[in-house]
């Protein structure tokens, strides 16, 4: 098949899914560009009449069509639209509202589902996935709010496309051939299953990956063998957000049964050395055969520290080794040496990727230390202060926000709470075209003036004791 | 592009010493300098008083001395005279982040001087501890014949002091005057100048006397193990005020130990209950509202006794809905209308809420008023369901919240509840048995939660009563019925 033209990928922007990395970043920036700002248009044009939430802030904000780019950057929407929903919904077991609320950010017809049987959120979720094609992602807030991404089966499937892409090589760089299903996936994950993003894209690995196999589950090896089950999250987060407050919790009958479910399933679960079966899989069942291992480095550091003790190490010289993130980013620091613990054990390059629940393309770290987001994504950036659009050339820092054209059933754009230092002019010696962003992302929540002291309020309280009970497992 | 500027120095004050070497930088988390001051470190042993004996010096002033000096001391921190006053006001108008017009910041630094006007200082004392025990000896005869002494002693302590309020400052140096304490003040990086401005003053003032021996101010980050570990030991300080925060609070608790007595004034949130009766007649319903804005407007919202959650009594159905809609657009129409000295616009708004804002603003849950620029919003819940920020609401941001009973209301008070503004004023006396009951800690007539009063108690917190050492001499001769006699 010819490459597509950027004039054909503005028309249809999944045609980029064909492409290889190497094509994708060969597309010249000024016509990167023009195909996006066409792509945002039309998705614009399309969506405006058919998903609530995007009608009513754009008639609130009177745009009616998009004549750059930039101009799609108000009509972005924050994080917080995920979970705007009334947590009471969720503790008196109204899931009809919940529908309605849902309703409004996707172009699936879910509103006249009847939800009288839903007596808990996977209830509800697995009812909506039986009867539409949606396949919301839940993900868990330090509240206990969770949030509901309106994903659908395209998109699930763009997701896991990207996915894939985002970890073959582009030119010499190293990559996986995951995608063959030749190789077993190993992460030391706590849990196996669940809805929320990773546990979720271990499930499509089985389902598309692994489909062919006798077992396509045992192709997926992960630390916890368990369910992340919403219910339990919201649950557990709900009281131990509460505990902090100070607050006696009133269990609704809903929050009551649940909680008895809870403590059956824990009851039923087997007890095993999980890192024990997990470090034996991986070190000598696969001793000789490649492995696509998925460890960001609070997880690595511990899996190498557990092989040492066990005097394992090395890996088969064709795997390859998905790391990533920043010793402080999610409350765990890291020991000074924990570089060297990790390549005594696991040997180099450990390659690492960055991107965000809500969007279907990643962006990888390349062999010059630069993150580079595929054209799939449109990037701008936005003053944290007044949310004004900076200008897309030079070097720039800001929060950033983000159009991803790939969505049909729900709003591509979003605004993150990251800032990123972005190198519009391109000419990373990667030889990537197109922009690229600095290796030191922040999130704007992390900047805060901690030694600041107020006589009111602390939200911090308690979210920093959710933390500390949950751990950093939720992503 | 931002200006850079020389950051500010702010000298380290210990005990009459200003000292001005060893700076270092402080930087915001964002990367640029804030401040410079003297690295406190280098100074650990000159900071703590070593000999708690070496505070009798102030036991040889009797209380009227000690006012005398904090009325003298106050007619000197005027804003045009004072150059260092001028400073902490000058760093107050310049500071990015900050929450209150510059009409609103020079306001408050006007009313400061205002709090030791001698009469003011005298209810403050009657209201929060006794003069008497202040002076000298209360000698009581108990039933048994004894004689018991009692007096309150002041104590070595450092003041972990909140910076969203100048006021806080220089209240935790009159309170250490009052009582004979020996104060090290830690600075908040929100007003690291304030108390310095002060400590300054007292040293161009009577730079022997012995009230300005024992102040000393400086900044460290909270948290620093090499200042902590050394200040917060049983041997050299006796009590820790602390105010407020999460992570302070926690690497304190680190140090404490026998010896060490934490004073936590615990950061707190505040709110409204209004009651059936304004939903029943149009006049009791513009009132109310007037009254709700201010509580919620008067200082940005930056204070603990700022009205955050706002429960209405309408119940919970469409009409209950629709009476706590209309009443929400009054609300918000009477935040917009505080006179601009005590309220206004923020300069800052915060990016978080801004975040929280936008994600509800089409939400069929939550009706959002307003907040599309930094003026301020109010959120009506459609429902009985408070926002999940509701701890996060600022800036003139309230969360309105229909209820179907006062009781309902009521189960929403926790421990982290301070004040709480009734209407009306007839509900009072029925809800505050409860309101205490749950956690609450001062009730008051709604609209004037943030009334500026410094005599207390302000709310359960009592800072005096707390700072001091109560100590008890008996007189023992003579007993009759002793408790233990054969």
């Amino acid at each position: 098949m010819n490459t597509p033209s950027p004039d054909q990928i503005a028309d249809n922007p999944e045609l980029m899914l064909t492409m290889s990395n190497d094509e994708l970043f060969a597309i010249e920036w000024p016509d990167v560009k023009a195909m996006q700002l066409k792509a945002i248009q039309s998705r614009f044009d399309d969506m405006r009449g058919r998903i609530k939430m995007l009608t009513s802030l754009a008639d609130d904000l009177g745009i009616k069509q998009i004549t750059k780019a930039e101009d799609i950057t108000p009509l972005c929407f924050p994080h917080t639209v995920y979970k705007s929903y009334s947590m009471s919904y969720i503790e008196k077991g109204r899931y009809d509202r919940l529908n309605s609320w849902l309703q409004g950010l996707t172009t699936h017809n879910i509103e006249g589902i009847d939800t009288s049987s839903c007596d808990s959120l996977e209830s509800w979720l697995s009812l909506l996935e039986q009867n539409t094609d949606m396949r919301p992602q839940g993900s868990s807030g330090t509240t206990g709010k969770c949030s509901f991404f309106p994903r659908g089966t395209a998109e699930e499937k763009f997701r896991f496309e990207n996915y894939l892409k985002v970890n073959e090589s582009f030119r010499d760089e190293p990559g996986s051939t995951l995608r063959s299903g030749d190789i077993d996936f190993f992460s030391p994950w706590p849990v196996a299953t669940g809805r929320h993003n990773i546990p979720g894209m271990f499930n499509t690995l089985r389902k598309w990956i692994y489909h062919d196999k006798e077992n396509p589950a045992a192709h997926v090896h992960t630390l916890g063998k368990g369910h992340w089950d919403l219910d339990l999250i919201w649950l557990s987060a709900r009281i131990t957000a509460a505990q902090a407050r100070g607050e006696t919790l009133k269990m609704t009958p809903v929050m009551q049964r649940l909680r008895e479910r809870l403590q059956e399933e824990q009851k039923a679960a087997p007890g095993e050395d999980q890192v024990e079966r997990f470090i034996h899989e991986l070190m000598v069942d696969f001793a000789d055969k490649p492995v696509f291992l998925f460890a960001p480095f609070q997880m690595l550091i511990p899996l190498a520290q557990e092989c040492a003790k066990r005097g394992y190490k090395g890996l088969h010289p064709d795997s390859y080794i998905l790391g990533g993130g920043k010793s402080g980013s999610k409350g765990i620091e890291f020991p000074d040496d924990w570089r060297e613990q990790c390549e005594a054990v696991f040997p180099p390059p450990y390659q690492e990727i960055y991107g965000m629940t809500e969007s279907t393309s990643i962006a990888r770290l390349c062999s010059a230390g630069q993150f580079h987001m595929p054209p799939t994504i449109a990037l701008f950036q936005l003053d944290p202060d007044t949310s004004a659009p900076l200008e897309r050339t030079g070097t720039q820092t800001g929060r950033l926000a983000l159009f991803d054209l790939l969505p049909t059933s729900y709003w591509g754009g979003m605004i993150t709470g990251d800032r990123i230092t972005i190198n519009w002019d391109g000419g990373c010696s990667c030889g990537r075209k197109g922009p690229y962003i600095d290796d030191d992302i922040v999130r704007y929540s992390n900047l805060r003036d901690d030694d600041k002291i107020t006589c009111s309020k602390s939200p911090d309280a308690y979210e920093k004791a959710v933390e500390l009970t949950l751990g950093a497992m939720f992503d | 592009m931002k200006l850079q500027q020389t950051p500010d120095l702010i000298p380290l004050i210990i005990r009459g010493r200003i000292i001005t070497d060893n700076l270092a930088d402080f930087g915001t988390r964002r990367g640029e300098a804030a401040f410079r001051s003297p690295d406190i470190k280098q100074y650990l042993p000159d900071l703590v008083l070593e000999d708690p004996i070496d505070m009798e010096d102030m036991y040889q002033l009797s209380l009227d001395d000690i006012i005398d000096y904090l009325v003298r001391l106050g007619e000197r921190l005027d804003i045009d005279s004072n150059v260092h006053v001028r400073k902490a006001l000058d760093m107050q108008l310049a500071a990015s982040a900050k929450n209150s017009s510059e009409e609103m910041i020079i306001g408050m630094f006007k009313a400061l001087p205002r709090v030791m006007e001698k009469a003011r200082i005298k209810e403050h004392i009657h209201h929060n501890i006794g003069a008497k025990y202040l002076d000298g000896w209360v000698e009581e005869r108990m039933l048994d014949n004894r004689i018991c002494n009692i007096r309150a002693f002041g104590a070595r302590t450092v003041h972990v002091i909140a910076g969203n309020a100048s006021v806080i400052a220089l209240q935790t140096i009159m309170d250490n005057a009052l009582t004979r304490g020996d104060a090290i003040i830690k600075l908040p990086s929100n007003d690291p100048y304030f108390a310095t401005a002060v400590a300054q003053t007292m040293i161009e003032m009577e730079p022997e006397h012995p009230l300005t021996k024992h102040l000393s101010v400086g900044y460290w980050k909270g948290g620093d193990e090499a200042v902590e570990s050394f200040l917060y030991d049983a041997s050299r300080i006796e009590k820790i005020v602390a105010w407020g925060g999460f992570d302070s609070m926690r690497s304190i608790r680190n140090y404490l130990a026998p010896g060490i007595d934490l004073v936590a004034l615990d950061p707190k949130l505040s709110g409204s209950i209004i009651g059936p009766e304004a939903f029943q007649d149009q006049i009791k319903l513009e009132q109310a509202a007037k009254l709700a804005a201010t509580d919620i407007g008067i200082f940005n919202q930056g204070g603990c006794v700022s009205a955050r959650v706002i429960y209405v009594v309408t119940g919970t159905d469409a009409a209950g809905i629709a009476k706590a809609n209309e009443f929400g657009q009054m609300v918000y129409d009477n935040i917009q209308s505080l006179p601009p000295h005590l309220s206004s616009e923020s300069p800052a708004f915060d990016a978080n809420l801004r975040s929280e804002l936008d994600g509800i603003r089409y939400s069929p849950a939550f009706k959002v008023i307003g907040g599309k620029g930094a003026e301020g919003a109010v959120i009506v819940s459609q429902d009985d369901e408070l926002v999940d920020f509701s701890e996060r609401l600022d800036c003139r941001t309230a969360n309105i919240v229909p209820v179907d009973s006062l009781a309902d209301a009521l189960s929403h008070l926790t421990v982290h509840t301070q004040t709480i503004g009734i209407y009306p004023d007839s509900l009072k006396a029925q809800l505050r048995d409860q309101c205490a009951l749950r956690g609450g800690q001062r009730i008051v007539s709604l609209g004037y939660a943030a009334a500026g009063n410094i005599a207390g108690p302000h709310d359960a917190i009592e800072p005096l009563r707390r700072m001091v050492r109560w100590i008890r001499d008996d007189t023992l001769t003579e007993m009759r019925g002793v408790l233990f006699e054969g």
